[in-house]
């Protein structure tokens, strides 16, 4: 069982970008049961494709919410993602992402520590909902 | 105790954020997830008579909202940001980190934060409430323990003579619990005490906290909740208890009280006679002066009497209605989810408060008289079987038994938590007043009941 994770870095082992500065993410494949992950690829949002992402006034600081379309190409970038890891967002593609399926953690952490305790978090959840099928309320 | 209830009368531990804001600029700060402040906010004041949000309560309560994020990476940094965030902008004198179930699960360490507070000077103390704790009654007694541990600390006592302190009621799920202080505490004041009264309006904060190691001796008014805290100050600090596994209601049984508090105390028995004959001659004046309505409204009149309540309420209650008003105590229902190991002394505290007499003769004289559920569903089943066709009953319990009370024809006066249907404000059972409050609330209830043949009223 694999799961996948899209990571704003720019180093490739720590999670050190806001989501609005990211004009690239790193997708992480993780195997769920032994924790073993892999950056599979990056995936490049091109910001001629909607409109002016990167150069939008405030961009930087305004964690994407600064362009509704942009924000719109950022999430469909992802959208295939489980989680994505970054160390701040904004309220909007916070919320866009989550309809898209994408659930957002912050965090500044290493990428092989954001996963660690992401694939532990993700095996108790699994582990809860299979005991929760002998529980009275299921 | 695990397993479903219906029509719930309490909530879970963390309404201790409550007991909290009971304590005047005393200000809770929840790591809980988004909707558990608000939800047992709902149920805890707003379900008992529309309490209001006080001085820092209700949507303005501080909270970390705690979601995934906090679950996968822990919330305790987010805690801390909190509470350094709410001292900011929140003025209070006492800061009450919370946990949710959320973060107890994951285990976030709640005290451990605070105390890193505490050791800058913060006023700020943290209490283990996670839902799973236990009720409403529980989570008060943890955040009572957090309080004196973290924030009065360890002291020594400077014992001052006369000066006591008071744990009965649970605020608000004693939806009477303001009233029933400033009647307290205005007869502690008679015998002569200083009373730290600790919650509400007659309290004077923060003060009265750290004033706690420094008393005579503690009063606790309460059948098993405050229990492990009198013992606590015991420990800590020394001080005598005096625990009367009731609330005094009426003017028996408040006399009673003050009889066994001056006793205990050491105070000369003569004045406080002067004071009780003074009290009763003021609480029998009234009551004697209902004797015409009683006469000529006899028929209208319950006199069975269902109690839902917790146990101490419902003990004062019992005593009072069926010593001093001749009701017959048909069946008491006791919802505050007590440990199985404290019936006994509860049924024991009963006993010595009931006359056995007050069952004679009743259909369900054979039948027991505590029943210990809080399942609403199965105490209403319950009470319809000993009911039977009954139309002289009265219920001392909540909004549920309103609608058994219309089904049935019979009388509901509010007593116990959820009250969804009206508005308290000072009403208070407790003492002489609480006690002619009730009479007045059972007799003018009969008018509320439905229409009364012969009356003016018949439409």
């Amino acid at each position: 069982m694999t799961y996948r994770v899209a990571v704003t870095t720019t180093d490739g082992e720590n999670v050190n970008l806001h989501f609005g500065q990211a004009r690239k993410f790193t997708i992480v494949e993780v195997n769920q049961k032994t924790g073993e992950y892999s950056l599979t690829e990056t995936r490049i949002f091109e910001a001629g494709e909607h409109t002016a992402h990167a150069s939008a006034p405030g961009f930087s600081e305004s964690c994407g919410c600064a362009n509704a379309s942009a924000v719109e190409g950022l999430v469909e970038l992802i959208s295939d993602c489980d989680y994505l890891l970054t160390t701040r967002i904004g309220n909007k593609p916070h919320r866009v992402l989550l309809r898209n399926g994408v659930a957002t953690l912050e965090t500044d952490v290493p990428i092989s520590l954001a996963i660690e305790k992401l694939t532990t978090y993700l095996n108790k959840q699994a582990a809860r909902r299979g005991s929760d099928d002998n529980a009275v309320l299921s | 105790m695990s397993g479903i209830i219906e029509q719930p009368r309490f909530s879970c531990a963390l309404a201790a954020q409550q007991t909290v804001l009971a304590i005047p600029r005393a200000l809770p700060i929840s790591h809980s997830g988004p909707g558990c402040v608000g939800k047992t906010f709902a149920f805890s004041a707003t379900g008992a008579g529309f309490q209001g949000e006080g001085y820092g309560g209700g949507s303005t309560v501080s909270c970390t909202n705690s979601n995934e994020q906090d679950v996968v990476f822990g919330g305790e940094d987010k805690l801390a940001g909190f509470i350094d965030g709410a001292m900011k902008v929140l003025k209070g004198d006492l800061y009450v980190a919370l946990s949710g179930c959320t973060s107890g699960i994951v285990g976030d360490d709640v005290e451990q934060v605070s105390r890193t507070f505490a050791a800058d000077g913060f006023p700020v103390v943290g209490a283990e409430t996670s839902g799973f704790k236990g009720n409403s009654y529980v989570g008060h007694e943890i955040v009572l323990r957090a309080i004196i541990e973290q924030f009065v600390g360890d002291i020594d006592p400077q014992v001052r003579h006369g000066l006591v302190n008071v744990f009965s009621v649970v605020p608000p799920q004693h939806p009477t619990w303001r009233g029933d202080l400033e009647e307290i505490k205005r007869l502690l004041t008679l015998l002569g005490f200083e009373v730290n009264i600790l919650f509400g309006k007659g309290s004077a904060g923060i003060s009265e906290w750290k004033d706690i190691p420094n008393a005579q001796f503690n009063l606790l008014l309460s059948s098993w909740v405050g229990l492990d805290t009198v013992r606590l100050l015991e420990e800590k600090y020394g001080t005598p208890y005096l625990h009367l596994p009731y609330m005094p209601i009426g003017a028996a049984l408040t006399s009673k009280a003050l009889r066994e508090i001056s006793a205990f105390a050491g105070l000369d028995s003569e004045k406080t006679e002067e004071i009780i004959a003074k009290e009763e001659a003021h609480f029998y004046d009234y009551f004697v002066s209902c004797a015409d309505f009683i006469a000529d409204f006899r028929n209208s009149i319950p006199f069975e009497l269902y109690i839902v309540a917790d146990s101490s309420y419902a003990l004062g209650a019992a005593a009072y209605l069926s010593g001093e008003l001749g009701f017959v105590p048909e069946g008491i229902y006791i919802t505050d989810d007590a440990d199985p190991l404290l019936h006994q002394d509860i049924k024991a505290a009963a006993d010595a408060l009931i006359p056995a007499s007050a069952r004679e003769g009743s259909a369900n004289e054979s039948e027991e008289m505590i029943l210990f559920d809080s399942d609403g569903g199965m105490v209403q089943r319950n009470i319809r079987k000993r009911l039977g066709q009954s139309k002289k009953a009265l219920f001392l319990a909540s909004t549920w038994e309103d609608f058994l009370a219309k089904e049935t024809g019979n009388l509901s006066v509010h007593f116990s938590l959820p009250i969804n249907n009206d508005v308290l404000i000072t009403r208070s059972f407790a003492g002489y007043n609480g006690g002619l409050r009730l009479m007045e609330e059972i007799l003018a209830g009969i008018f509320r009941k439905g229409d009364i043949s012969g009356t003016t009223l018949t439409r």
